[in-house]
């Protein structure tokens, strides 16, 4: 009776110290994802929203509900999938709630046209290279001001993340045929933007 | 996938479509990627975050609390104006008053003393009359279904002392008449 209940303490320490290990496997792994997608998926949020501080924000809360959710990842698809699902999930909860309660948000952190153009890759350029460069990246902006909120999503997946259309489809939940007519409709009017019709 | 390309133009991203367009597509892309790794490598701003999270939290405190008071304020009006309706039957108590204390006069046909006092408290109670008028009606009707008769008796009796008050020679010929009647 007396070693047993000397041994039970140690089999629990034991089978602690087996959780443990596991917990920090997870942790690791989970530590890498995060390491891996971080900057993929804000940036996706960067150029849907325009916005740094929300995009920071939403990235976040993706990451909090990832690690959530992370015993329920099986990896069906890839892990980049799975995230970019969840911001785009989020990204939808946050403009509805906002629909809502409008009358909290006294100001739009949003950023213009011009000042998003404005960025370019580093590389040598004539300043007339960039000039263009900036104008067509200026219209590109314009055209996804007026695209829906899923054209604009599969289009800047397609042309800014670089998924091919089947990943597409499984983060947005859409079928490939779908996803090609929305990107169709998206070049669309960035053709007409560039040629001046809106 | 390759999620680590770099920001050089891919022509392999959109082979099928014109150059212009393939061109300002790349453009695009690496534009959004330059600011996002810009924006990405700058330390984050939790401080400024968390003071305009406070900032946000003490406005809306500050928002609540005028709420509050302004409902207390709404409830106590509300109870003042219900109290002021409660007067209504009053006036009417004070209109029956005022036709008894001018009858024993009317009556006896009495002499012009009596009835110069008489006229002078009817004159007081239509002024207080007037002041009482203002109230509506479903407040009066409130009142009377809450008060019931118990209510009428002590109402009469706030009557008599308010037009005392206010109109002390009022109620000279009623204590006038009842100490007549007492002796008889």
């Amino acid at each position: 009776m007396a070693a047993g209940a000397l041994a039970r303490p140690i089999e629990e320490t034991a089978a602690d110290r087996v959780q443990t290990r596991a917990v920090e496997a997870v942790t690791e792994e989970f530590a890498k994802i995060v390491a891996d997608h971080r900057q993929q998926i804000f940036r996706f949020l960067l150029s849907s929203t325009r916005d740094v501080d929300l995009a920071e924000t939403l990235t976040q809360e993706c990451f909090l509900k990832a690690h959530r959710n992370w015993h329920s990842f099986r990896g069906e698809s890839s892990a980049m999938t799975w995230l970019m699902r969840i911001a785009i999930n989020l990204q939808k909860d946050h403009w509805r709630n906002r629909r809502m309660q409008f009358w909290r948000m006294t100001r739009s952190n949003s950023v213009d046209l011009d000042e998003a153009s404005e960025w370019l890759p580093s590389g040598e350029r004539s300043a007339e290279q960039k000039l263009l460069a900036q104008e067509q990246v200026k219209h590109v902006w314009r055209a996804v001001d007026r695209l829906s909120a899923r054209q604009k999503t599969v289009f800047l997946l397609r042309y800014v993340e670089e998924m091919d259309l089947s990943e597409i489809a499984a983060a947005t939940g859409l079928s490939e045929g779908t996803v090609k007519a929305h990107l169709s409709r998206a070049l669309t009017k960035v053709r007409e933007e560039m040629k001046g019709r809106p | 996938m390759n999620w680590k390309r770099d920001n050089a133009v891919d022509p392999a991203l959109a082979p099928e479509l014109e150059p212009e367009l393939q061109e300002a597509l790349l453009n695009f892309r690496g534009s959004v990627h330059a600011w996002s790794g810009e924006v990405y490598a700058q330390p984050r701003r939790a401080m400024a975050v968390s003071r305009h999270l406070s900032w946000r939290v003490a406005l809306g405190g500050a928002m609540a609390s005028l709420l509050a008071a302004g409902t207390l304020g709404g409830v106590y009006l509300h109870q003042r104006a219900m109290v002021r309706h409660a007067n209504t039957p009053v006036a009417a108590a004070v209109r029956r008053a005022a036709t008894v204390a001018a009858e024993p006069s009317a009556v006896s046909g009495g002499a012009s003393a009596d009835e110069r006092k008489l006229d002078e408290a009817a004159w007081d109670v239509a002024a207080i009359q007037d002041l009482l008028a203002s109230d509506d009606r479903q407040a009066r009707q409130d009142v009377q279904a809450a008060g019931g008769e118990q209510g009428e008796v002590d109402l009469l009796a706030e009557v008599n002392s308010d037009v005392e008050r206010r109109a002390p020679r009022a109620m000279e010929p009623l204590q006038r008449l009842m100490d007549e009647s007492e002796t008889q």
